[in-house]
């Protein structure tokens, strides 16, 4: 489904990805984990067109996009959950949604009713601008928004970020709620609790490549790989 | 009070016709730097343009030439607001003051072309038949149409502001003013919406430029004028907002008109004074529409 080779990227003064590597098949949720500033979130702004690659492919279901801008790039039925969130913070919750959905209508399952159904918080909150909601909230509102283009990649940087662990819970049902209707999943997370509960795979970066791949079950059991990449036990 | 409001009644009416004109223009300054942080300085210009279409067609004062020429203006300031547009597109990942520098130059290369062709006098545009007398207003005898002006300023003022923040094209000038990544992340061409939003805007300049005329006229140097008006408003108002252009344009209408009314020895420093005190106490205007994130 997606298919990186060799992919190097990153900003004016410095190189981050250094050769990335990295295959994930249809329907599967990959959990991103590696340090800070090892090059998670560089690779996932390069794979949205973000950041334009210095070499390298990026293939997404055989179709070609690394260098092109983000709106080829989303047509191409790529969807992004950014670092922070990002939500739109004059814009209403409605406001979003429907936006959205003008991209996505039709060429999917996912359409406002649907979403409000995986997200019920956001239908309690659909009058109120998107910068008063809590962080919860517009993560919720960040997933809904990607989600109503009805993408078959969606690429999430650290959703958990900020959030209490009752409401990253609801985060990683929406997450099995979306894997459930066939959408792959590249989840950045530094909440290994999140990413065991979601993923079917862990790969782990380190110094702008990716250095380690196994399933999670195996990851979990094999407490050396974090250990040495992570430096958690 | 009710004395001192009655002679100054005069500059108040002239302050909201400056105003009404002034948000006309400063909103699509504000909206496109906003959003695509290309500071438009050929919008002072594009103005001008109009004040000359008027000053063309309007010569005998009749309502053919005066709709003749904002049709006109309508169709130029659109396109002329897509090919700026599509110049400024290479320098999309310049700094902001390259973008401006061809601005700029445009603007200086439609002064002296407009200079070229209409000479260097002062060209007096009369309003169209039937609005070039004046109304009373309160016992003051005042030119209807300047009322008129008022009258449709705001009513554009309106419209402008109901589509930006009432309808899902608004919605998404307004994504685009927060974090136009993400509008393109979801598969929005962000230079589509540019083309569109500058079309727009510079349609908004050369019409606002016609309904200037007959209070205005046409002469060189009013685009650098109206340019810096306009630029003041943005600044006071907050990059990015439509409240903010419009409540920036009253102000400064009101500064403009019945600051130089009340206090004529400090007529130039007063616009700048304005300026100053909303700078300091505010530096990022009144309503930033700008919204950072990490």
């Amino acid at each position: 489904m997606l298919e990186v080779r060799g992919l190097r990227s990153g900003y004016k003064r410095s190189t981050v990805l250094q050769g990335v590597d990295l295959d994930v098949g249809g329907g599967r949720v990959l959990g991103l984990l590696g340090r800070n500033g090892v090059g998670k979130t560089t690779l996932i702004h390069t794979l949205m067109g973000l950041v334009s690659p210095s070499a390298g492919t990026v293939r997404v279901d055989g179709v070609e996009v690394a260098g092109r801008r983000p709106d080829v790039v989303a047509r191409a039925g790529v969807g992004l959950v950014p670092q922070g969130r990002r939500v739109w913070a004059p814009l209403t919750v409605t406001e979003h949604l429907d936006l959205a959905a003008r991209r996505g209508r039709g060429r999917g399952p996912w359409d406002v009713p649907r979403v409000l159904e995986l997200l019920p918080r956001l239908g309690e909150r659909r009058r109120h601008a998107a910068g008063q909601l809590s962080g919860g909230e517009q993560q919720m509102l960040a997933i809904a928004r990607a989600l109503l283009t009805n993408p078959r990649l969606v690429l999430m940087d650290e959703p958990s970020d900020g959030l209490a662990p009752a409401v990253v819970d609801l985060i990683g049902e929406a997450i099995a709620g979306m894997k459930a209707e066939g959408v792959t999943l590249v989840v950045v997370e530094q909440d290994l609790h999140l990413a065991f509960a979601v993923a079917d795979e862990i790969a782990v970066m380190d110094k702008g490549q990716v250095v380690h791949r196994s399933p999670t079950l195996e990851f979990r059991r094999d407490s050396s790989v974090a250990h040495a990449l992570l430096g958690v036990a | 009070m009710a004395g001192w409001f009655d002679a100054n009644l005069v500059s108040i009416l002239n302050g909201f016709a400056i105003g009404a004109l002034l948000f006309i223009l400063a909103v699509g300054l504000s909206i496109v730097f906003g959003m695509m942080d290309v500071l438009n300085l050929a919008h002072g210009a594009f103005f001008l343009v109009g004040s000359y279409l008027a000053a063309s067609f309007v010569a005998g004062g009749s309502w053919t030439g005066f709709l003749t020429a904002l049709g006109l203006a309508a169709v130029i300031g659109l396109l002329a607001g897509g090919v700026l547009s599509g110049l400024t597109e290479p320098l999309a990942r310049r700094p902001i003051l390259d973008q401006a520098l061809l601005t700029l130059g445009i603007s200086l290369i439609v002064a002296e072309v407009l200079s070229i062709v209409y000479g260097n006098d002062v060209r007096s545009v009369p309003p169209p038949p039937g609005l070039d007398g004046s109304t009373d207003v309160a016992g003051n005898a005042y030119p209807t149409y300047r009322l008129l002006l008022i009258g449709l300023g705001l009513l554009l003022a309106l419209v402008v502001w109901l589509v930006v923040e009432r309808t899902s094209v608004g919605a998404l000038v307004r994504a685009s003013v927060a974090d136009r990544e993400m509008v393109s992340a979801m598969g929005i061409d962000n230079r589509k919406v540019k083309v569109a939003v500058l079309g727009i805007g510079s349609l908004l300049a050369t019409v606002a430029g016609v309904l200037a005329a007959p209070v205005y006229g046409a002469r060189p140097g009013l685009d650098e004028t109206i340019l810096l008006l306009a630029l003041v408003v943005v600044v006071i108002g907050g990059l990015g907002s439509i409240r903010g252009a419009l409540i920036g344009a009253l102000v400064i209408g009101q500064v403009e008109s019945l600051g130089r009314a009340l206090l004529p020895d400090l007529a130039s420093f007063i616009l700048f004074g304005t300026l100053a005190l909303v700078l300091i106490v505010r530096p990022r205007g009144l309503f930033a529409g700008k919204v950072a994130h990490a």
